[in-house]
């Protein structure tokens, strides 16, 4: 296992609905070490919220974990029951959500869903566990915990909740703690606030982080290591520096294009990628990104690319990298220099 | 809260008296009288029966007294039946009601919502289909019916049980089953889909990724949450209920409220119709009282007071 906490192999899940198998996720292989940020990048659709939920296992239903492996802590997650897992979720793995205004129960306080986790886990009583839940609102910087502990959901507010969400992932110290857009529903200021919060806790708590979003600016400043997720597969993985600076993949490169820039003293478009994501319910057999790639060959379409490793843990999957390909003349990345 | 106990019984007194007012002018607005018979009464006895109950008076000195009755719960003798105070019979008639519909609305509680947690969780399989039949029945077919073919199996077939009257034990069950029976169904169906809608909810997925059992994700959770549209179609249910049903106290012969309500419209006695109607919305805005207490106590974001 080699201080792999996570290690995903060949992940292929799907939705069995009624008018087909949507294959949500079609072979997707990433890992992270311990007490590492990894951020997932992504569109809608793209299949970056069915791998946490599938590492989890909490898809819902009809969606299913058709093969491969989910290795953590060197077991495998895939054959393990809801019950087993049940022991691991909340304690070992934990997991915050998109819209905190609706990922607590309303009827119960705070201070109640904190205190649930660790009485369960950790086996603490009552009294023990309500001076947790202040210990933890504290630590993620809730004024007056004291009081705030005995507040109902409804009496935070948005960036409050997340914070609250946050301190229930984060009370039995998981060892891997997955974010899945937890600042999509938040106004800017707060989003940098509870992104830097989930920074200074990471080393804090040293849990490790795998942060879900579709925003590449979120995942810039928290995590070392980049997966690009397009179409169920993976796109691009490498060091935030690799692919933010050095780009290789046309879809990665998109994206980049596509964040408003306020740094930069030149004015500059922002150039949206034309065309929607695949149908994943009839999926592409070549790259799933070839109809809307602006460098798009024929074997594009019709043969799936493999990964080509451009350095040292930087590898992507487009043909243009093959040594046979024409070379074309490729711009993306962000610019160095006025930052 | 007590500020807001209060101020909802200033609001209750309020509403009632809206009711009295509109019932008292709509019944007399309405042609004809309490005496008016196919064969007429002779001009004399007719005057004096006016005469006897103030009939003659100006409308709005009728209303006036009749409040002034109401305040002190004296609604007056019945017009139809001589001798019979309007709230001796109602002191007689809904005992007899709320026992019946008593046990009725406790099946309601007990079998309907356990009926529709027990359709939700195993939501398309078996169990589902049993209920969603049964409720489907239920709400469809009405109460005539059930107590009919209540009474032909189980009194004539069978002779378990008495086709009428409540001296035993055992005749409470075709009454109890037949006034429960569309509201249950109904229970069963509104708590299935409230709790298959709750769910589906983020803070349900939160408590799963907590580790909690199903169970504890289940009956703590959801179930609460799930509860609250149950409950608002509950408060008004159970005063109906309790209130009696003139169909199923007509087939059954029981001497109750509900009974005495619709003989009493048909008899155009005055009196008693007030006195009935005021019983029951008095009941009905009592019930739906005690459901807004229910919903501050099960949902904290609404608030009770100031």
């Amino acid at each position: 296992m080699s201080g792999k906490l996570l290690d995903v192999k060949e992940l292929y899940t799907s939705f069995y609905t009624h008018l087909g198998e949507v294959q949500a996720i079609r072979g997707v292989s990433f890992h992270l070490d311990k007490g590492e940020a990894l951020g997932i990048v992504g569109e809608s659709g793209s299949g970056k919220s069915v791998t946490s939920l599938s590492v989890m296992k909490l898809l819902q239903y009809p969606g299913k974990v058709k093969s491969g492996q989910i290795m953590f802590k060197g077991e495998d997650l895939v054959p393990k029951s809801n019950k087993e897992m049940m022991s691991i979720r909340g304690d070992q793995i934990a997991m915050i959500f998109q819209d905190p205004m609706t990922s607590l129960n309303p009827v119960y306080t705070i201070g109640n869903q904190i205190m649930e986790a660790v009485i369960k886990h950790q086996g603490l009583s009552k009294s023990e566990a309500r001076a947790k839940a202040i210990e933890m609102l504290t630590l993620v910087g809730i004024p007056s915990p004291e009081q705030r502990v005995d507040n109902f959901p409804h009496e935070f507010s948005g960036g409050m909740r997340q914070r609250a969400m946050i301190a229930i992932a984060l009370s039995c110290q998981p060892d891997l703690l997955i974010a899945d857009e937890p600042t999509t529903a938040l106004d800017v200021t707060i989003q940098a606030q509870i992104l830097e919060l989930l920074k200074e806790l990471k080393d804090k708590v040293n849990t490790a982080i795998i942060l879900i979003t579709h925003d590449l600016g979120v995942v810039a400043d928290v995590c070392s290591r980049i997966v690009v997720m397009y179409g169920g597969l993976i796109m691009e993985e490498g060091s935030a520096e690799d692919v933010f600076y050095n780009p290789t993949h046309p879809y990665t490169m998109g994206l980049i294009k596509s964040i408003p820039r306020l740094d930069l003293n030149e004015k500059h478009r922002l150039i949206p990628i034309p065309g929607t994501p695949p149908d994943l319910l009839n999926p592409p057999t070549g790259c799933p990104f070839a109809t809307r790639c602006p460098y798009a060959m024929q074997v594009c379409v019709k043969e799936a690319p493999k990964f080509y490793v451009t350095n040292e843990g930087h590898r992507a999957a487009c043909w243009l990298l093959d040594p046979e390909a024409p070379k074309v003349e490729t711009t993306g990345g962000v610019k160095r220099g006025d930052k | 809260m007590g500020k807001y106990v209060v101020r909802r019984l200033i609001s209750m007194v309020i509403t009632l008296w809206f009711v009295i007012t509109i019932t008292f002018f709509l019944m007399h607005s309405i042609p004809g009288g309490p005496f008016s018979r196919e064969k007429a009464l002779p001009e004399k006895v007719l005057e004096a029966l006016n005469e006897k109950y103030h009939l003659n008076d100006p409308l709005w000195k009728q209303y006036v007294d009749y409040l002034q009755g109401v305040v002190v719960l004296d609604f007056g003798p019945s017009f139809s039946r001589p001798g019979i105070f309007v709230w001796d019979k109602i002191q007689e008639g809904f005992p007899i009601s709320a026992k019946v519909g008593g046990i009725a609305s406790l099946l309601v509680i007990l079998f309907g919502v356990p009926a529709g947690i027990i359709s939700a969780l195993y939501q398309n399989k078996a169990p589902d289909y049993l209920v969603t039949i049964l409720a489907t029945l239920g709400v469809a077919v009405p109460s005539f019916v059930v107590a009919t073919l209540y009474i032909y199996v189980f009194a004539e077939k069978l002779g378990w049980a008495p086709a009428y009257g409540l001296e035993e034990i055992k005749s409470y069950v075709g009454p109890c089953l037949a006034l429960a029976g569309f509201s249950l169904s109904f229970v069963a169906r509104l708590s299935r889909s409230s709790l298959l809608e709750v769910m589906q909810q983020d803070y349900i997925r939160t408590a799963r990724a907590k580790g909690l059992s199903e169970f504890r994700v289940i009956f703590k959770h959801a179930l609460k949450n799930s509860l609250i549209p149950v409950i608002t179609y509950m408060g008004p249910t159970i005063a109906s209920i309790l209130t009696g049903s003139f169909v199923i106290e007509k087939i059954f012969a029981i001497p109750g409220m509900g009974k005495l309500f619709v003989e009493s419209v048909g008899n155009r006695d005055y009196t008693m119709i007030m006195g009935t109607t005021i019983f029951y919305a008095a009941f009905a805005i009592f019930m739906i009282f005690i459901v807004d207490i229910a919903y501050g106590i099960i949902d904290p974001r609404i608030k009770l007071g100031d």
